[in-house]
């Protein structure tokens, strides 16, 4: 066991693409934690997603020996923390667990939304804040102004921070005598009753759930019986240990100041969710943490397997996703027109996005998602107060007395010459302008209360198109708020097709409906009846487009008695129907229902 | 005694047209020619053993354009089939030729050898359609050529005309048929121009403008209408005819009967099992003249539901249609109410807007 003077947890925050995963790598290597051979790129984003996207999905914590320049020896906790808005909450848990944090920006782009968001979050749970000015290798790099903008901005001393390039492994060494020098050592009291946070946790097939902990009081060892004091379950302790480079290693207890792993025969996630306080049985401690939140989804779709017969598969795909990710919410939904499926709550649209991937890549489903949706207040007229995550949900209008949307506070920061535009994009997506400031003469920083329902769609996508990618968003859930929604319903032929209804302001209502018959007459193929496609609210109908009826679809030359170049034809002609989606007597192509999710107004 | 039909297949053309994708080849190479039209009579003596009791109905020499072989050729392959074949009496014989290959003194020398019927290529009667489609001949040449073989003794003449071609109006497509009408053919056959890959046509891409849908749709339904009142009904999706006169050889193909085929890409139904022959002269003549059979390319032997999906597949392009089953009548349950097939007696059929998108319904009543 460290003595408590010589241990440092820290996190390293950070705008995406900062650098932030390659400076964790490079504090790996620096401290011999991994050696270069064994460097696997980036080891702390372990999922291809991950990579792929560039993020951290989920929070990992490694340990770092650190043998500082004074002789002294020094034991690091690097707890790296997910970098988008969607898992703001998990941030602030992996945050808690720490004394410090080094702030990573780029020196080329400066300071940006969330590098801010995740700053002050920082500064709200105490940290020390470490600036590391990074890519200094970059020929646009401006370290000074990096600096300037970190004491303007922040409002925290610059002078002298480490400016580094983890790429190219320089000064290095600066930041890990920073973390030794700036951060604060934990304090806490070994021998007080145990009072330890959970900051993360996966569910690992023969250790059950390996849970994440800080030791904030107390000391912790196997055999122990555990209990949770929000979920209030209790276990008894199996292992106890600290989280190294290359996996967990055993010790024989935590102990105040430390951060590590227990296992306890835990079955599901659920039981240890980020932020709950582990106290022991037998010996509790008074009060839990400050600042526990169950994690709520926001954004809520239907999620159906492409191949109706696979909805067990689908199922099963749910539950081991929701083993790591107690986020995850799900259960069965029927829709007429897609069958039996899930309705998945989410964070997010980033968490969306990624589960709905790896469904599709990790147990090889294609699946069709509705568009999502939002949680809405409902005041029935007979006072009854309800919520709807699902448009086919929704009351009739003479049933509802007043609905209310979920409002954000979204902060824009942006390149001075796209302010214009994209203040446009922020009012056509019903947004109020609360106020703007100039970061320096080249960016501006902009707050907006939107409701969530007009950004769960495209709208990161049209800020990305509206500022060729400079500008960047992070925002909060304020409140619910008033608001005049309609249902909008879509038929074929006649018939209202369940899972494209959706929920939207009355203002936009005519110009949506348009888009979408016209996005659906895109993507229906023809066929032998004409197809009308109507978008209505209530019984009225408010925009309306045809997919004529298909006339011609023959091959009737005579080839000589060649009869299998016909047979070959008619048999692909097959295969295509069978990807199609039966909707009353309309066949769709799977494709139809991203068109509609995938709705740009720019174009 | 068994009935069963031959197709042999003519590899030779003066020039491809530019949406043809049969096998042949261009030109006038009489040495290949001859040598070709020997393998064919190696082959026939080969196999003419192995036909048992079978007896030939009907005989459909195609191409190519088979009529632009010579006289002697033509002779050789004729002996050939009626010394190593039974004919019957009654047997159909087809030949078929194009406007400007044969004159009516090559025509008797045909009719002579017991060629019956001839297919003659027409496609347009529009000059600048004609040209388009890389015809070598004029719609005078064809009515010549029609002439010839009338006074030759042909009592039995079938014309190909086709439609949906690029630069093709309605009005053209109508005016062509009137024309030939007048010219009093027995059998009339209409195709739609469908663009293969390998192609000409093919190749020009979105270059190539042809009519738009409707516009294809009602040159079937006007040219079927005024084929209809001109007494040439449609007995196959694109075959007209005179009572009487619907082609024997053609029917065997969608009623499912055998038919051996010889030549190069030429196909063969026989005892249950489909195979055809490789697209390449050489290797079919080389083999016939060092004494071996030449290599077969597909060889399937038919499953009982394979069976079942051609006799649909096959049998609806008839105008008679299948005969119906109770699964088939749930399965077409609303093409019958929609109109797009028809009841006729105990069999059901397609109408006319149902053959216009019979691919779409046969794909969705193969099992």
């Amino acid at each position: 066991m460290t003595n408590q003077k010589n241990i440092r947890n820290f996190s390293i925050i950070a705008h995406i693409d900062h650098g932030k995963s390659t400076l964790a790598d490079r504090l790996l290597e620096k401290t011999q934690t991994v050696s270069k051979r064994e460097m696997e790129e980036q080891l702390l984003d372990n999922m291809d997603l991950e990579r792929e996207r560039g993020i951290t999905i989920k929070a990992r914590a490694v340990k770092l020996d650190y043998a500082a320049p004074d002789g002294e020896q020094y034991t690091l906790n690097l707890i790296d923390t997910p970098g988008h808005v969607d898992f703001g909450y998990e941030v602030s848990r992996s945050l808690n667990a720490c004394e410090g944090a080094l702030l990573v920006i780029d020196a080329s782009q400066g300071i940006e939304a969330q590098t801010l968001a995740n700053a002050y979050l920082a500064v709200d749970s105490n940290l020390e804040i470490v600036p590391v000015i990074n890519k200094i290798d970059l020929p646009s790099a401006d370290v000074e102004r990096c600096r300037r903008e970190v004491e303007d901005i922040i409002g925290i001393p610059a002078e002298g921070c480490p400016a580094v390039s983890a790429k190219a492994g320089l000064n290095i060494e600066d930041v890990l005598e920073a973390v030794v020098r700036d951060i604060p050592a934990p304090t806490g009291d070994p021998d007080a009753p145990l009072k330890a946070l959970i900051f993360d946790s996966y569910y690992d097939p023969y250790l059950g759930v390996v849970v994440y902990i800080r030791v904030m009081d107390g000391t912790l060892s196997a055999g122990q019986r555990i209990r949770m004091m929000h979920a209030g379950s209790e276990f008894d302790v199996v292992e106890v240990g600290t989280l190294t480079a290359f996996g967990l290693h055993k010790e024989d207890s935590l102990s105040a100041g430390e951060v590590g792993y227990i296992t306890a025969s835990i079955k599901t996630v659920a039981d240890t969710q980020v932020g709950d306080t582990v106290t022991l049985a037998d010996n509790p401690t008074d009060e839990p943490l400050p600042g526990f939140k169950k994690a709520l989804p926001m954004v809520f779709s239907g999620v159906y397997p492409a191949d109706g017969s696979r909805y067990s598969d689908l199922r099963d795909a749910l539950e081991k996703l929701q083993l790591n990710d107690a986020s995850l919410s799900f259960e069965p939904e029927t829709s007429a027109a897609l069958g039996f499926g899930f309705r998945c709550g989410f964070l997010g649209l980033l968490h969306m996005e990624i589960i709905q991937e790896r469904i599709e890549r990790e147990f090889n489903l294609d699946i069709i998602t509705t568009a999502p949706s939002v949680i809405y207040k409902i005041t029935r007229r007979d006072g009854e107060v309800v919520y709807i995550d699902n448009p086919t949900g929704y009351p009739s209008p003479d049933e509802i007395e007043e609905a209310a949307e979920p409002m954000i506070h979204a902060n824009i920061i942006t390149p001075v010459e796209f302010v214009g535009g994209i203040m446009d994009l922020c009012q056509d997506r019903r947004g109020v302008f609360m106020d703007m400031k100039y970061l320096d003469t080249t960016r501006t920083e902009l707050h907006y209360e939107m409701p969530l329902n007009e950004i769960i769609y495209d709208f990161f996508d049209a800020l990305k198109s509206r500022s060729k990618g400079y500008a960047s968003l992070d925002y909060e859930f304020s409140e619910y708020k008033r608001s005049k929604l309609v249902k909008l319903d879509i038929l074929l032929n006649g018939d209202i097709v369940d899972a494209l209804s959706f929920i939207v302001h009355e203002e936009k209502a005519y110009g949506r409906a348009r888009k979408i018959c016209e996005k659906l007459k895109e993507n229906i193929p023809r066929q032998l009846f004409e197809v009308p496609i109507q978008a209505a609210i209530g019984g009225k109908i408010i925009a309306r487009e045809t997919v004529k009826a298909m006339r011609k679809d023959v091959l009737a030359k005579c080839y000589g008695g060649d009869i299998t170049r016909k047979k070959k034809l008619l048999e692909k002609q097959k295969e295509g129907k069978k990807k199609m989606r039966q909707l009353g007597s309309v066949q769709v192509t799977p494709e139809a229902f991203m068109a509609v999710l995938k709705m740009d107004d720019d174009d | 005694m068994k009935r069963i039909g031959l197709y042999i297949h003519i590899p030779f053309c003066l020039q491809k047209c530019a949406y043809c994708d049969f096998y042949s080849i261009p030109g006038r190479d009489e040495a290949l020619q001859k040598r070709y039209i020997n393998a064919l009579t190696l082959h026939m003596k080969t196999l003419s053993a192995t036909m048992g009791d079978r007896v030939f109905d009907t005989v459909y020499i195609g191409g190519g354009t088979p009529g632009l072989l010579s006289v002697e050729m033509l002779t050789t392959l004729m002996n050939g089939i009626k010394d190593n074949f039974k004919l019957t009496e009654d047997a159909e014989i087809t030949l078929e030729t194009n406007p400007a290959v044969a004159d009516e003194a090559k025509f008797r020398v045909m009719r002579g050898l017991g060629i019956n019927r001839l297919s003659m290529g027409m496609q347009s009667s529009e000059q600048a359609v004609l040209k388009t489609l890389g015809r070598l001949h004029t719609f005078h040449q064809f009515a010549e050529t029609f002439g010839e073989a009338r006074r030759a003794g042909f009592d039995n003449l079938s014309a190909d005309v086709m439609y949906a071609l690029p630069r093709q109006t309605l009005k053209g497509l109508l005016e062509t048929l009137r024309l030939l009408i007048a010219l009093s053919p027995e059998h009339i056959s209409m195709y739609g121009l469908k663009v293969e890959e390998n192609t000409p046509f093919g190749r020009m891409g979105e270059r190539l403008t042809l009519p738009d849908e409707d516009t294809q749709c009602e040159m079937y339904e006007r040219a079927y209408e005024l084929l209809e009142e001109s007494g040439y009904h449609r007995y196959e999706i694109s075959n007209f005819a005179r009572s009487g006169y619907e082609s024997r050889h053609n029917l065997r193909y969608w009623r499912r009967e055998e038919y051996l085929g010889l030549g190069p890409a030429s196909h063969s139904f026989v005892d249950g099992v489909r195979y055809s022959y490789p697209r390449s002269i050489e290797d079919y003549i080389t083999a016939l003249e060092q004494g071996r059979l030449p290599e077969v390319d597909s060889h399937v032997t038919l499953t009982p539901a394979e069976a079942k999906d051609e006799e649909i597949m096959l049998g609806l392009r008839l105008s008679d249609g299948i005969v119906i089953n109770d699964d088939l009548i749930e399965k077409c349950k609303n093409y019958l109410r929609y109109g797009f097939m028809e009841r006729k007696g105990n069999r059901i059929a397609f109408t006319t807007k149902g053959f216009l998108v019979s691919n779409t319904i046969l794909a969705d009543l193969l099992e």
